[in-house]
């Protein structure tokens, strides 16, 4: 018996939805009995046309042909790794991951996944274990039911909308309470390694941490969480949002994430300098990061709403290793105990794609 | 890090002050993803192809969506 079927045996799966993450991150494949997943795995026989990977947000696709006009199907690998509850339903629900490969076997190169899994193999030519942790904001809003009007705060356990601004504030944050209670349980149902979840500048923005890790991992997690959050916040009749900029006056939700990469070979942090507080290798990566920011920023900002009422932001790297804030910047150096060396990586623009999971917007006057 | 390249010095204070350098709008950001030989390779071509196909057909739907802004100030002013 396989792992995957002794596991949806323990835990008595009735249904089971394997997903994969579309190009906006949006979560998209197919969802069957427990028995017919398990005869997929034996016959291969979960399928999904390619197009889903080059379709756009509004579920057109683009007119250039870029990929082959023949329609193909893949077929879907779930990955063992990535079985987890879906815990927000009444039956025993499993969601699992899945790569795609065509017919020859050949990994599907236009997922995301596949995307993330290439650079971290050129990583790891090259002797480097990367470790990154997101950090993702995000609003609650009133539910909108008409897109033509803006959205609004949504009522917390005070029952009056939140005004002013309310960085860090506790009381603020427990507003929405019964939330929380449901998206930290929830995540501890998935494996979801949240940490500390803070209330930032706008009216019901938040920002939730998520433990340093392998970025397969936490790119995976960073998916399911939005899901998460998404469904807990419907649960108790609000919406959560992950936009970029969704309210003209709040400030713009943004991801950011920290990364430290390690020798693979002796375990050691090759961002930490021996003498200096950051190592040569870290300074070729931040000038990296200078260099081909601007090209990448389709991946860090890829949507229009990623501009919206955007600000110049430099890419000069910035520190954070005194007492005072980091300074407004897409890079910013940490060097302070206990924390490793590392940068933290931040960009103007929201949602992300799930390879790097993106920065979106920095938050209004650097809070951090 | 491959390339072994140097950054220019740490910014003390506030950043504000600095030119930007990150491309303002997607279009942009598309153009400059388009030109870079090393994130291609990095990322695959087949991938970046069709990121940006599909971010500019998502930029040309938006590009044809009347604003509440338009109805504000235009519709009765010019």
């Amino acid at each position: 018996m396989s792992d995957l079927e002794t596991w949806l045996k323990e835990h008595r799966i009735t249904e089971v939805e394997c997903i994969v993450a579309d190009i906006n991150g949006i979560a998209r494949g197919k969802i069957l009995p427990g028995y017919k997943f398990l005869r997929s795995m034996q016959d291969d026989g979960l399928r999904l046309p390619e197009s889903i990977f080059i379709q756009t947000v509004t579920g057109d696709y683009p007119e250039e042909e870029v990929i082959d006009p023949v329609i193909r199907d893949i077929r879907l690998r779930p990955d063992p790794a990535t079985i987890r509850l879906v815990p927000w339903y009444q039956e025993p629900t499993a969601q699992v991951i899945a790569d795609g490969v065509h017919h020859d076997g050949g990994a599907v190169a236009i997922a995301a996944r596949q995307v993330l899994k290439r650079v971290l193999a050129l990583y790891a030519e090259s002797g480097w274990r990367p470790v990154v942790a997101p950090e993702l904001e995000f609003f609650l809003t009133k539910i909108n039911t008409d897109p033509d009007y803006p959205l609004e705060p949504p009522i917390g356990r005070s029952k009056r909308p939140e005004t002013g601004r309310q960085s860090y504030g506790i009381e603020a944050a427990n507003e929405f309470d019964p939330v929380f209670e449901d998206v930290y349980d929830w995540c501890e149902a998935q494996s979801i390694d949240i940490d500390t979840l803070a209330h930032e500048a706008g009216a019901a923005q938040m920002e939730i941490n998520f433990n340093h890790g392998d970025p397969l991992a936490l790119a995976d997690q960073a998916f399911l969480f939005k899901r998460t959050l998404r469904q807990a916040a419907l649960k108790h009749g609000i919406y959560a949002t992950f936009m970029a900029k969704p309210m003209q006056n709040e400030p713009g939700s943004s991801m950011h994430i920290h990364q430290s990469v390690y020798s693979i070979e002796t375990g050691e942090n090759l961002f930490a300098g021996t003498e200096a507080p950051y190592s040569e290798l870290f300074l070729n990566h931040i000038a990296g990061l200078q260099r081909f920011l601007p090209a990448a920023m389709p991946l860090f900002a890829p949507n229009v709403n990623s501009y919206a009422g955007s600000a110049a932001i430099p890419t000069h790297p910035s520190t954070s290793n005194g007492a005072g804030r980091i300074a407004r910047s897409a890079c910013a150096c940490q060097d302070r105990a206990p924390r490793p060396a590392g940068s933290r990586t931040g960009w103007p623009g929201p949602t992300p794609i799930p390879i790097w999971p993106s920065p979106p917007r920095w938050p209004a006057a650097g809070s951090a | 890090m491959s390339e072994e390249l140097q950054p220019t010095e740490q910014i003390k204070g506030s950043a504000y002050r600095l030119a930007q350098t990150l491309p303002q709008q997607l279009p942009d950001g598309l153009k400059k993803l388009n030109s870079s030989p090393q994130l291609k390779e990095v990322l695959g071509e087949a991938f970046v192809r069709v990121l940006i196909a599909v971010k500019q057909a998502e930029h040309e739907a938006y590009q044809s969506v009347i604003s509440s802004w338009e109805r504000e100030h235009l519709l009765l002013n010019v």
